[in-house]
């Protein structure tokens, strides 16, 4: 089920709400538990059973790694069996596919479809095993409150990913009240126009940019298609997170930011700091930090960046774009930590310079991330510098982008930067500011419902991953 | 109990005027809908319906409505202001020739999908009814059918409507009592707060129930003002009433409607869409005639009959003569009309309350109620701001409010299609593994209002004159234009057909031709252009990257010069023609209009006409009819809503034309009843459509066949051989790769060697 699908909006929210509010505080959790679960399987029913055998491994594994004195081996052991889950559905495939291409061989390919939001719980499992391994959480004696951590429908198929120890206090015992029910509200609302209005809007474009071959695709359309799906992405992801956590503080959670205006960053190194923040710290905590950190001395610094961002890469999806894609922010990283651009150096020009840098290192890298192919891509790429100049075009830039997208653009540029928070206080404060900003969102929340009404085109991006 | 002593006495007393209001106001607010797709291919004049309330009436032109002219296939609808509908009767005009009727509804308290068991006829030389259509011929004086059944439907909305002038009522009257209370001085001091809040609340509810009615969503919000007249004509002839809205307003094209008069007696009715009459002339058309006009009346919040012709202004009008409320005029002049210039200022009737409103004023009742209970504990909530409150509860109303207001249509008009059923968990044994899907579907399908809100979203989010999705592309000046079929391929003369595939296509034709000459039977290829093709500077965004001889069209027309076929690409002729005063295509469909199809039907008598020696008739006997294309094209269809009403007038197709006998969509049979005596068959695509009216002019019998075109079956060849003197191949630009395909050309290519053609 998608957060901006009617179905979600208009039944299954209100019914939980309703439930959720109506019964005792001890009986929430079993209300939002089982509301998540239907959610989960609303989607896919039979992947119900590997979300519950996950469940149930990692209340064993932890249970065990708290009692056994061989922890490590407990850890890895359950680690192993999470990690086996999400390479047979997410990655047997694209194995078996260069194991062919290397070896000539001809092994056969399974038909399995990629359980929604594996990549997310997965890496949630693994967040609570550390923890109880490190003395960070102790085990959930509940089985019911690690159902919950694991499948709270809110950041289930699509993040933000929650570290168990930044909500097991939460599950436990947590607050509802109307601040937070009113702060979730707006944060829905602005979460589910940055989707439905701006990123949906841009999709339409980028998506006819893609579709293009490339033969026929100008350069002023490439750079468009290049400018635009970064802002969609974008858009998309941070407006999924909104929602999400807009829906957790209806039930009483605090989640974490997951973005913090990534296309204002300077360097590369900020930009992932940015960026789906809990990915970043998620790699951090659980992989860069084990491996060493920066602990080992500057060159295996160097190294555990490098792998970081393979296995980033990888995590996105089963295919060498991904892989590249992962590859080039980790060669940047690098870059940047070697040769010490990422530290603050203020100076206006250049900090232009470093601006225009991060924003193209990026851009390049979401051409990786969107293309169909690694030559794709690159065909793209060679497009947009006019490497190979285009005589097969027919259509003009109008045929891509309408007026209407045009200023649905310059709203997303504008709001890609912190506009609002260089708003005084006082006027962020004032009664008459808090009126208007409630207008505009019924309004927005109107014009949601009207596009979404009339729109089938729908599929979260993150749906992927 | 005692602190909202005031609130209780306010409510209970805005209570008691609403049920006074429920009770005295007049309940008939909403029309009883009947509504039909009504085909004709020759029929002008509009169709005609006579009714009755209850089973003591008669029918009477009392009781009588007629539409628009009907020309093709239109959807035709009647609003009928009455209490109920008991009889119906459908009246199809003089010498109708053939017609169709396809989902004939009727809806008010219930919707009824009409069918035909108990009908009495009159004047029909056939009728049938078969997959839901009912189709009818005659050439009689007052063909009509009547259904016999009672309906009983009811007025859908008397009751509802009732509530919502209650509901206003309601928050005006407690408004009105509470501020009689607090002006009595019985306020105290902190209830300040509450007691504007509550005020502000009666008035906004109020105010808001009162906007919502002014909403248009859909439907009309007034009842249009109406223009009757009874009309005494000697010859058929055409009515156009003109009319203004305000001072200085001149009359244009866009403020007018029309209607056609048949010899005899007629009472025509027009609806004029305005709030304000201000003017009005009554064109004539430029055939001579008597006509004898009387009962001019304006029906508006008051009725208006004109009786005084003095102020009367005249054009090309011969004998103008007046007696109490009856004028004649006599006109032999190009463009005879009669202007009334003494200024009516009819204003539109009484308010008619839409569909929609029920929805937003339940809702605004609704938030009304939460947002009080919120506002009076509001002082428990210590600190929060009212307007957060406020947010919260629109937002949790909105997601609560629609699922009790699912719509219950099975069948989408807009979207021609049906709609979602709702899904079963288990399939007779099986658990429906796609039940979620579906349901999702489901709801989406019946979601309260969807076309409005889909008519909102585009409006308010698609770009106006630049409109497209993934079928449809806005041109310049109205112009839709197809992308998909590989048009924008054809229109940038980029080959979509191999050469490869051309010589497949040749050699499938050819070996058509072959046959056809082994049958001693004529064969002409005709290929329509694209719209793209002969307005190119309507295109938006799109260039030519090569040249027009690099295009399929070209191509294959070259490869056809080559071969013995008799081939005709209608595109130079067109472009030709394309400047002058009527368009060739329309300008939110795919299709030419009548006088491409004319121009083609002319190239098809010069050539394979005079072969069979047939005579070509001159356009101007045939083509005279000027309409409107009101309901929009196939492209229009397209797209989702909010697109711009094409103004544009078309010249169609007016004769007394060969009766159509018709056995389905796909495959039918034109019997004509003119003196030919030629059998014509055609595989055609949709622009057979409008050109077998102009052949069955000429030809004695002709059969289309659009479902076999590319896939000859051993039955559409027999039927051939037995029964056609002449085979036409009509194909649009767009669909020439389809005649690539290796199965069709296979197909016939084993026919023919059973039929033994090397």
């Amino acid at each position: 089920m998608l957060f901006s699908s009617l179905t979600f909006l208009f039944v299954f929210l209100p019914i939980v709400l309703i439930t959720y509010y109506l019964v005792k505080p001890a009986l929430r959790n079993s209300v939002l538990l089982f509301a998540s679960l239907f959610f989960y399987a609303w989607g896919e029913p039979t992947y119900l059973i590997i979300m519950l055998a996950t469940i149930v491994i990692n209340y064993i594994g932890a249970r065990c790694i708290e009692a056994f004195s061989s922890k490590k081996l407990a850890l890895a052991g359950t680690i192993a069996v999470d990690l086996a889950f999400l390479g047979y559905f997410k990655y047997y495939n694209f194995f078996v596919e260069n194991i062919n291409a290397i070896f000539s061989s001809n092994i056969d390919f399974v038909e399995i479809a990629l359980p929604i939001g594996i990549s997310f719980y997965t890496f949630q499992s693994i967040s609570y095993l550390v923890d109880v391994y490190r003395g960070d959480a102790k085990a959930q004696k509940d089985i019911y409150k690690l159902a919950l951590y694991i499948c709270l429908f809110p950041q289930l198929i699509a993040g933000p990913i929650v570290k168990y120890h930044d909500v097991e206090e939460q599950i436990n015992d947590r607050n509802e009240d109307f601040d937070k029910f009113k702060q979730g509200v707006k944060r829905f609302i602005i979460g589910l126009s940055k989707k439905v209005l701006i990123a949906n809007t841009l999709a339409a474009v980028v998506d006819k940019v893609y579709g293009m071959q490339v033969e026929f695709l100008t350069s002023s359309a490439a750079w468009l298609g290049a400018i635009l799906y970064p802002l969609q992405l974008f858009f998309d992801f941070s407006g999924y997170s909104d929602m999400a956590i807009g829906l957790g503080l209806m039930f009483g959670f605090t989640f974490k930011e997951n973005f913090n205006f990534p296309y204002i960053a300077k360097s590369i190194t900020e930009f992932w700091r940015r960026w789906h923040i809990s990915l970043s710290t998620w790699f951090k905590e659980y992989l860069y930090i084990p491996l060493g950190g920066n602990r080992k001395g500057p060159k295996r610094q160097l190294v555990n960046i490098g792998i970081v961002f393979f296995f980033t890469g990888m995590w996105h999806g089963a295919s060498w774009n991904f892989v590249v894609w992962g590859m080039w922010h980790g060669l940047f990283n690098i870059i940047e930590k070697a040769t010490g651009w990422n530290k603050d150096k203020e100076s206006k020009g250049l900090t232009i310079v470093q601006h225009i840098y991060t924003l193209f290192v990026v851009m390049i890298g979401w051409i990786l991330f969107r293309a169909d192919s690694f030559s794709h891509a690159w065909k793209i790429i060679r497009r947009m510098f006019f490497i190979k100049p285009c005589d097969k075009s027919i259509y003009e830039l109008g045929y891509y982008i309408t007026f209407n997208t045009w200023i649905f653009l310059f709203i997303a540029i504008a709001l890609s930067a912190p506009l609002f928070d260089r708003v005084p206080a006082s006027i962020k404060e004032n009664r008459v500011s808090n009126i208007a900003v409630n207008c505009a969102l019924v309004a927005l929340f109107a014009l949601c419902i009207s596009s979404l009404v009339s729109s089938s085109y729908n599929p979260f991006i993150y749906f992927r991953f | 109990m005692k602190t909202y002593i005031k609130e209780i006495v306010a409510l209970t007393i805005g209570l008691i005027c609403s049920i006074v209001v429920y009770n005295t106001q007049d309940p008939i607010t909403t029309p009883i809908v009947i509504s039909m797709d009504y085909q004709t291919q020759r029929q002008t004049d509009g169709v005609q319906i006579f009714y009755t309330e209850d089973s003591t009436q008669t029918y009477s032109f009392e009781r009588y409505a007629v539409s628009e002219p009907v020309c093709g296939i239109q959807k035709v609808e009647f609003k009928l202001y009455i209490k109920e509908l008991q009889h119906l009767r459908i009246d199809f005009g003089k010498n109708p020739g053939n017609t169709f009727i396809r989902n004939l509804k009727i809806s008010g308290d219930r919707e009824v999908v009409v069918n035909y068991d108990d009908i009495t006829t009159n004047e029909l030389s056939a009728y049938g009814y078969n997959d839901g259509i009912m189709g009818i011929s005659s050439d009689g004086d007052d063909p009509f059918i009547a259904f016999n059944k009672p309906f009983n439907i009811k007025s859908k909305e008397s009751v509802i409507n009732r509530l919502i002038y209650a509901n206003i009522c309601l928050q005006l009257g407690a408004c009105f009592v509470y501020l009689i209370i607090l002006a009595l001085g019985r306020i105290k001091g902190n209830e300040n707060n509450k007691s504007l809040k509550f005020v502000f609340l009666c008035l906004s509810c109020a105010l808001a129930c009162y906007l919502a009615s002014k909403v248009e969503i859909g439907e009309p919000i007034e009842k249009p003002i109406e223009l009757s007249i009874d009309v005494q004509a000697e010859t058929k002839a055409e009515i156009r009433a003109y009319y203004t809205s305000a001072d200085g307003e001149p009359f244009n094209d866009e403020k007018s409607v029309a209607t056609i008069v048949n010899p005899g007696s007629n009472k025509i009715k027009f609806e004029l869409p305005i709030h304000n009459l201000y003017l009005l002339r009554l064109d004539f058309g430029s055939i001579p005639k008597t006509l004898k006009l009387d009962n001019i009346k304006i029906h508006g919040n008051s009725d208006f009959l004109i009786n005084d012709f003095s102020f009367a202004t005249k054009n090309d009008i011969n004998k103008f003569e007046t007696r109490e409320t009856e004028i004649t005029i006599n006109s032999e002049g190009l463009d005879p009309w009669i202007a009334f210039l003494k200024p009516f200022n009819v204003k539109a009737a009484t308010l008619i309350i839409p569909d929609s409103v029920i929805f937003f004023s339940l809702f605004l009742t609704l938030f009304a109620l939460l947002f009080f209970i919120s506002t009076l504990f509001c002082d428990k909530i210590s600190g929060k701001r009212t307007e957060d409150i406020a947010l919260t509860t629109i937002f949790l109303g909105t997601c609560i409010i629609p699922s009790f207001y699912l719509s219950d249509k099975t069948f989408s008009e807009k979207e021609k299609r049906n709609l979602e059923p709702f899904p079963t968990l288990i399939d007779s044994t099986s658990f429906n593994n796609n039940y979620t899907n579906q349901f999702d579907k489901w709801y989406s399908d019946h979601f309260p209002y969807r076309d409005e809100l889909v008519t909102i979203s585009n409006s308010i989010l698609q770009s106006k004159d630049d409109a497209q999705n993934d079928d449809v592309m806005e041109g310049r000046d109205g112009f839709f234009f197809l992308k998909n079929d590989h048009v924008i391929e054809n229109f940038a003369n980029i080959p979509v057909m191999s050469d490869e595939d051309l010589i497949k296509a040749k050699d499938y034709l050819c070996l058509i031709d072959k046959w056809c000459k082994a049958k001693g039977k004529k064969f002409l290829l005709v290929i329509c252009p694209n719209k793209a093709t002969i307005y190119p500077e309507k295109v938006k965004h799109i260039k030519k990257i090569n040249n027009d001889a690099n295009s399929d069209a070209m191509r294959f027309l070259q490869i056809m010069n080559g071969t013995e076929v008799n081939t005709h690409f209608m595109k130079d002729e067109f472009l030709k023609h394309k400047n002058e005063k009527y368009l060739l295509y329309r300008k939110q469909d795919t299709h030419y209009t009548d006088i491409a199809a004319y121009y083609t039907y002319e190239t098809i008598m010069n050539t394979m006409g005079k072969d069979l020696e047939l005579e070509c008739i001159p356009k101007e006997k045939i083509l005279s009819f000027e309409f409107r294309d009101n309901g929009g094209g196939d492209l229009k269809g397209l797209m989702p809503g909010g697109m711009p009403q094409d103004t544009t007038t078309y010249i169609a197709y007016n004769t007394d034309g060969p009766n159509i006998t018709f056995s389905n969509n796909d495959n039918h049979s034109i019997l004509t009843n003119s003196n030919g005596s030629k059998r014509l068959y055609i595989l055609g695509d949709s622009f057979t459509h409008r050109l077998e009216v102009f052949l069955a002019l000429n030809f004695q019998f002709i059969e289309t066949n659009r479902k076999d075109q590319y896939f000859l079956s051993d039955e559409t060849l027999a039927n051939i051989e037995n029964n056609a003197d002449a085979l036409l191949f009509v194909i649009v630009e767009r669909h020439l790769s389809l005649l690539s395909h290796q199965a069709l050309y296979s197909k016939l290519q084993a026919f023919a060697l059973q039929q033994g053609i090397k």
